[in-house]
C-alpha cells in the first residue's frame, strides 16, 4: 500500500488512504484509527488538493448532489427582473444540501399557463417556491413553476409580514391588516410540512 | 425418476482416494461466485452462489423504522431478515419464520453491527433482507459474507468487510467449508466470522465435539479460507466500479 492515491482511484470498503498529516479524512465516507485513515465506503477517490481533504463518491443516486433536469427543487426568491426572477436553491427531490446552494432562473414565460403581466403579479422577494428544473446552464439553472403543485409555498405580506391566507385561485389576504396579494400558488399552499420548506 | 424418500447418510465422508465425496481436498473451498448490484429496486443488494447456495441480500435505509417503539433517540438499528424459500431444501420448508430463522437473524445482525457506523443515524434502521433460493450447508457462513457485500453495495458506512467460513470435523479429520452431507453426518461444525478492521472474530459458534488443540489448529485453517473469501469480496465490488471509473474519467 505505498502507492499514492489519485483522483478517481477505485477504492473499497476497509482500505488505508494514508496518514491524518497528509489528507483532512471527509466525516461521511472515512474514519480515522490511531492516526491512519481509511475508507468507510466503496466508491472512486477525490482529492480536493486547495483543502487536502480525502473525500469517497460511491456514484449513487441517493448521493447526487447535483440537480438535474426534472428534479423538484425548493428555493427562495433573490430578486426580481422585468421578465425573469432569480433564486437560490437548498432542497433537491426533498433532500436538503446545507453546505451548497445552487442559484436558479424562471422566465415570464416559464410561470404558468395563464398570461402573467408583470412579474410582480406571479412572486415577491422572499417567497417560498417549488420548482422543477429545465435545463443546466454552466453554475445556474433555468427552472419552471407551470404545473399543479409548483408555486408559491409560503408567503408573508409585503406590509405587515404575517403569513397570507389562501382565498382564491391566485389570490391572497393578510388576516392581520387586509392587505390583498396575487401570487402563482401551488395547490398545496401553506400546507407544506416544515422540513420540505428550505 | 425422482426419490421422494433422501438417502440415508452414506458411512464414509472420504473417498478411497483421500478425497471428500464432491472431489476436494481438505482445505478446498467450494466454488464461489460473487456479484453485486443485482436489485434495483433495493438501495444495494448483493448475489452469491456457493457451491449448491444461492442467497439473495438486499439491503434498505436508513430509513423510518417501523413498528415506531423500536427506534433508539441516540442510534440507528440493524435488522435482519434471513427467510429460506419454500423449494430451498429437500422437503418442503414451511415459510413462517421459526426458531432456527430467527436465531440466524439475530446472529447476523449481531455479526455485522461492530463494523457499522449506527451513531450516526439515530432514530433510523437499515433492514437486511436475506433470501435462500437453494441450500445446501453452510448458508449462515454465506448468508453474512453476502449481507456485508449488500451493505457495502448501499453505500452504507462501514469500518470494514465481514467474512464467514465453516470449519468442521469429518470423520476424525479438520476440514473446511463443510457442504450440506458433511454438516449432517460429520462430528462436529464451527462457523466462524471476521471484522477486517481489528482482525477479530465476531462469530464464533459450536457444536459437536472436538479437542482443545483441534479447535486451535480449526481457527487457524478458518482464517486461511477467510482470507481466500475476503479477496472475492473485494473483487466483486470492485468489479462494479470499474465501469463508473471510466464514465468519470471522461
Amino acid at each position: 500500500m505505498k502507492e499514492t492515491l489519485k483522483n478517481n482511484d477505485i477504492v473499497l470498503t476497509g482500505q488505508y488512504l494514508g496518514v491524518v498529516e497528509e489528507f483532512l479524512p471527509e466525516k461521511n465516507s472515512t474514519f480515522v484509527k490511531e492516526g491512519k485513515i481509511y475508507a468507510t465506503k466503496a466508491g472512486l477517490v477525490k482529492i480536493d488538493d486547495e483543502k487536502r481533504e480525502i473525500e469517497i463518491l460511491t456514484h449513487q443516486e441517493k448521493d447526487r448532489k447535483v440537480p438535474v433536469v426534472g428534479d423538484i427543487v425548493i428555493g427562495t426568491i433573490l430578486f426580481l427582473r422585468r421578465y425573469s426572477v432569480g433564486l437560490n436553491f437548498y432542497t433537491i427531490n426533498k433532500k436538503l444540501h446545507f453546505n451548497s446552494y445552487f442559484f436558479g432562473n424562471i422566465h415570464v414565460s416559464q410561470i404558468s399557463n395563464r398570461y402573467i403581466e408583470k412579474i410582480n403579479d406571479a412572486f415577491q422577494i422572499t417567497d417560498i417556491i417549488r420548482a422543477k428544473v429545465s435545463e443546466e446552464k454552466t453554475n445556474e439553472y433555468d427552472l419552471s413553476t407551470v404545473g399543479k403543485y409548483l408555486g408559491v409555498i409560503h408567503t408573508d405580506c409585503s406590509i405587515c409580514g404575517t403569513a397570507l391566507d389562501k382565498v382564491g385561485f391566485d389570490k391572497l389576504r393578510c388576516p392581520m391588516c387586509g392587505n390583498m396579494e396575487s401570487r402563482k400558488l401551488a395547490a398545496d399552499y401553506r400546507d407544506v410540512s416544515y422540513n420540505l420548506r428550505y | 425418476m425422482t426419490l421422494l424418500i433422501q438417502d440415508e447418510y452414506p458411512k464414509k465422508l472420504f473417498r478411497e482416494d483421500g478425497k471428500r465425496l464432491d472431489g476436494r481436498e481438505k482445505l478446498d473451498l467450494r466454488p464461489i461466485k460473487m456479484e453485486v448490484d443485482v436489485i434495483k429496486n433495493a438501495d444495494g443488494s448483493a448475489y452469491i452462489e456457493w457451491g449448491n447456495n444461492k442467497i439473495f441480500a438486499s439491503v434498505y435505509g436508513p430509513r423510518e423504522v417501523h413498528p415506531h417503539h423500536l427506534a433508539k433517540p441516540d442510534k440507528g438499528i440493524l435488522r435482519v431478515f434471513y427467510r429460506m424459500a419454500t423449494f430451498s431444501v429437500f422437503d418442503r420448508k414451511r415459510p413462517a419464520p421459526g426458531r432456527r430463522e430467527k436465531e440466524i437473524s439475530m446472529i447476523i445482525s449481531d455479526c455485522l453491527e461492530p463494523v457499522l457506523f449506527l451513531e450516526l443515524y439515530p432514530g433510523t434502521s437499515f433492514e437486511v433482507f436475506i433470501e435462500v433460493v437453494d441450500a445446501d450447508g453452510g448458508t449462515r457462513c454465506a448468508s453474512t459474507t453476502v449481507a456485508a457485500l449488500a451493505l457495502a453495495d448501499a453505500g452504507v458506512p462501514m469500518r470494514s468487510l465481514v467474512t464467514s467460513c465453516a470449519v468442521g470435523k469429518i470423520d476424525g479429520e479438520l476440514v473446511t467449508d463443510l457442504s450440506g452431507i458433511e454438516d449432517k453426518a460429520g462430528e462436529a461444525d464451527l462457523p466462524t466470522a471476521m471484522t477486517w478492521f481489528n482482525d477479530e472474530l465476531s462469530l464464533l459458534q459450536f457444536d459437536g465435539q472436538i479437542t482443545q488443540s483441534e479447535l486451535e489448529e480449526s481457527l487457524e485453517m478458518a482464517q486461511d479460507a477467510l482470507e481466500q473469501i475476503y479477496e472475492m469480496q473485494l473483487d466483486a465490488l470492485k468489479r462494479k466500479y470499474i465501469n463508473i471509473q471510466e464514465e468519470a474519467e471522461d
